[in-house]
């Protein structure tokens, strides 16, 4: 241990730091439940309604199964089911681009930059920016577990390409009234359209599964080892 | 047969059922750090106590999605650290960290003689002055490290840092208070 260190350790134990006051009085006036909890189990309760309408609807109708196995298309990203797995799978999560700060990514973007509105999810710890169709901005937090959030505009359809084998479930979802796909298995393949217009290959193994869906002119990519439930959930804390 | 207590994580789950009592018992052994660490952040008594307060209350509210089994300390002090900065934006009233006085600190030997007394408290006021002095980034590393003893990793967290910007933070700062003293 340097001086500095013993000198700045010494230092700790004689600071006079205020007494520390009583800081659960503002608890103690809390309903006796925590409300999130409440919250939580109230939305996981519809959105397990909701898609067991979707998932009923989509046996009972030829037509959406026909249609569950072509092609889905949600704001710029498509989703293309094979009927055999797609190539080559890596083990691990790849964000798109080259990692900045989060300022240069947000004033590289033609659009506000979304983020979890939680008490207690800090900035993401990197932020990566690929220039294809205008910008893709990924955000990436990883504790206590490795979530990424992709955004990019409306505007560029199939600028990412999803192609899913049949060992990926693709189902509808709703987020906050708007549509977007819930894409969960073991192969599935990544593309991004470069800003030359050929296809750069990003194979992806997911973990958990993916949430796609759009809000207000963007189209929002959450992945990570994430129940549907969790990315649901956090997909509607997303502003 | 002597009973132990209750292991943290059976204390979380009560607390997560709404067992006020079972809260209240999850952050005792930590209000004390939480309202220091957000006085580190606010720099002001009043804004810190508020933030603390209102950062328990957000605990609370929030308990449904802390992990079982994760620990429970780093959890909370970020809480409290993002209500601190939040308060500090809306704050600009500052105030200075103190020592306290000379006959309150506990001796470790021989008492020193009077001169020697009054050139060590000048010099570690010194450095208290020069930790002061650092930028918010610098300084508030050297707080969590030193002054409120967090780990490394716990200081990433509160502060919202990789845990290779902690070290590189606090590397600069310590050569800046070198420098200084």
């Amino acid at each position: 241990m340097t001086d500095i260190h013993r000198s700045l350790r010494a230092l700790a134990g004689e600071i006079d730091f205020p007494p520390t006051p009583d800081l659960l009085s503002r608890v103690a006036l809390e309903p006796h439940r925590p409300r999130h909890r409440l919250r939580r189990r109230t939305i996981a309760l519809a959105l397990a309604a909701l898609a067991v309408a979707v998932a009923t609807g989509l046996a009972l109708s030829p037509g959406a199964r026909s249609a569950f196995r072509q092609l889905f298309r949600i704001g710029s990203v498509q989703v293309v089911r094979l009927d055999e797995a797609p190539a080559a799978v890596a083990a691990q999560l790849v964000p798109f681009g080259r990692p900045v700060s989060f300022e240069l990514a947000a004033r590289s973007v033609p659009f506000r930059l979304r983020l979890p509105e939680t008490d207690v999810a800090p900035r993401p710890a990197r932020v990566y920016l690929d220039r294809a169709g205008g910008g893709i901005v990924s955000l990436v937090w990883c504790c206590p577990r490795r979530v990424v959030l992709t955004e990019l505009q409306n505007a560029t359809p199939g600028v990412i390409q999803k192609t899913v084998g049949p060992a990926t479930l693709v189902e509808p979802v709703q987020v906050r009234g708007e549509s977007g796909l819930w894409v969960v298995g073991s192969d599935h393949v990544v593309r991004v359209v470069t800003v030359t217009g050929s296809w750069t290959e990003r194979p992806v193994l997911v973990e958990g599964g993916v949430l796609i869906w759009t809000s207000q002119g963007v189209t929002l990519r959450l992945e990570g080892n994430l129940s549907k439930d969790e990315a649901l959930a956090i997909a509607k804390r997303i502003r | 047969m002597a009973s132990r207590p209750p292991a943290e994580q059976d204390v979380v789950a009560r607390a997560q059922h709404g067992d006020g009592d079972a809260f209240a018992q999850l952050v005792a052994p930590h209000e004390q750090i939480a309202f220091r660490t957000a006085l580190m952040i606010t720099r002001n008594t009043a804004d810190a106590e508020d933030a603390a307060q209102d950062a328990m209350v957000k605990a609370f509210r929030a308990l449904g999605r802390f992990r079982v089994g994760s620990p429970f300390r780093p959890w909370l002090l970020t809480i409290v650290a993002n209500e601190a900065r939040n308060r500090r934006r809306s704050s600009s009233r500052r105030e200075s960290l103190a020592l306290r006085a000379a006959a309150e600190v506990p001796s470790g030997g021989a008492a020193p003689s009077p001169e020697g007394a009054l050139v060590a408290s000048e010099e570690r006021a010194a450095l208290l002055r020069a930790v002061e002095a650092l930028p918010d980034e610098h300084r508030l590393v050297v707080a969590c490290r030193f002054f409120l003893d967090l780990s490394e990793e716990e200081t990433a967290s509160v502060l919202g840092l990789r845990r290779g910007t902690v070290k590189s933070r606090l590397s600069r700062a310590l050569d800046r208070l070198r420098e200084a003293t």
